[in-house]
């Protein structure tokens, strides 16, 4: 009961019970559930049917993309032109994306700062500068919301698509340097792929960002 | 009505995470009525808080893989309907509240005939606390905030908030008759 008070616990237990009892439909729920795990198996399935290709097959695939050139633009985070926003003006440019941060820019126990990052005059990636005052205590993380669709990417961010803890959908690890736990992730999903960094002194905090996203 | 059970509902969560979608049934059943209370608090009305329900159901679903066995699941689950009602607002470009007198007037919508008198009385001995201690009661109750999560949601340190709780605690026992 997570030491609360077991009379007053009995009493609000009683009283949730009275409470009126939401109608809602869980079928598109059931849904998602069973469309996420579709994603993952087909990746799964993908993955498999990659490695048993012949081993010439893959040498000759490593050959031609060693000559080819790289179908994703590079570019350098650190020397990107950047804009700090406020969060208004970030929902009326980039509307879907900004999507990401509404969570963290309506709570009140959120601070957040909002930077576009722009390459040769076009915006690729959004990121969100978050104080969190949470459950977890209070921690530090930072979200970058890809606005390309793949088609760019930071060098700095590279090494997250590659990360080695694989969930569905999502690549992540968590390190404990000094006392916190650092944890970076790479997020697949609808409304712009995301990287995200967070530092905290409880390992959960990345699983409480993740949830958010 | 049995009591929350804190390892059930982690059990169902677990259970959604490998893929059993009629996990859901269960959290509905288990704590559907807390989640639509919280919902129906902050966004103001039933219809709009089944809404953030249905919201909080798919973000449930799509967020499973981050859930971890052995944390607190029905915090975890409380959080997504907060965060859902509050995005919900921001929508429709609402100011968002947590309005301390809706969390505690469920008997003012549709309410169970047999459970009314309890409840009134209940809510009566909640509207004699004053503000924070009403506040402490609703993180504590109704958002199953350990001590630690109280300290960090009201910037107190973790003593101060378990002295802040223990006090309005055993304020509202004795206006209940429970002390």
């Amino acid at each position: 009961m997570n030491g609360k008070d077991a009379a007053i616990e009995r009493r609000f237990r009683e009283y949730f019970a009275g409470a009126e009892a939401p109608g809602i439909d869980l079928k598109e729920a059931k849904a998602e559930l069973v469309r996420a795990r579709r994603r993952a198996a087909k990746r799964r399935a993908l993955t498999l049917s990659l490695s048993s290709a012949c081993a010439c097959l893959a040498l000759v695939l490593v050959f031609v993309f060693a000559l080819m050139p790289a179908p994703v633009m590079r570019y350098a985070l650190a020397s990107a032109d950047t804009e700090t926003v406020a969060y208004s003006e970030l929902k009326e440019r980039f509307a879907d994306e900004a999507r990401t941060f509404a969570p963290f820019s309506l709570s009140s126990n959120a601070t957040a700062e909002y930077t576009v990052y722009s390459t040769e005059g076009q915006p690729v990636l959004l990121e969100a500068r978050l104080g969190i005052s949470d459950g977890l205590g209070r921690f530090k993380a930072v979200v970058r919301v890809d606005l390309t669709e793949g088609k760019y990417l930071a060098e700095e961010l590279a090494p997250y698509k590659t990360l080695g803890k694989r969930g569905e959908d999502c690549r992540f690890e968590t390190l404990y340097i000094n006392g916190e736990y650092v944890s970076r992730a790479y997020v697949v999903r609808e409304g712009g792929n995301c990287f995200v960094d967070v530092e905290s002194a409880r390992e959960e905090a990345l699983g409480f960002i993740l949830g958010i996203l | 009505m049995p009591p929350l059970d804190h390892g059930q509902l982690n059990e169902m969560l677990c259970d959604l995470k490998r893929g059993n979608a009629d996990a859901l049934d269960g959290i509905l059943a288990t704590v559907g009525r807390r989640m639509f209370a919280l919902a129906r608090g902050i966004v103001g009305n039933a219809s709009d808080a089944e809404d953030v329900l249905s919201e909080s159901f798919l973000k449930i679903a799509r967020g499973v893989r981050t859930f971890k066995e052995g944390t607190n699941g029905y915090a975890w689950v409380m959080r997504i309907v907060r965060n859902a009602a509050f995005d919900f607002l921001r929508k429709r470009k609402r100011t968002a509240t947590e309005d301390l007198d809706a969390f505690f007037h469920l008997t003012d919508e549709r309410y169970s005939p047999d459970r009314r008198e309890e409840a009134l009385l209940l809510e009566e001995a909640l509207e004699k606390l004053d503000d924070g201690e009403r506040r402490m009661i609703y993180y504590r109750y109704y958002l199953d905030f350990t001590v630690q999560e109280v300290a960090a949601e009201t910037g107190m340190s973790r003593s101060a908030a378990g002295r802040a709780l223990l006090a309005a605690e055993e304020k509202l026992k004795k206006l209940l008759g429970e002390i």
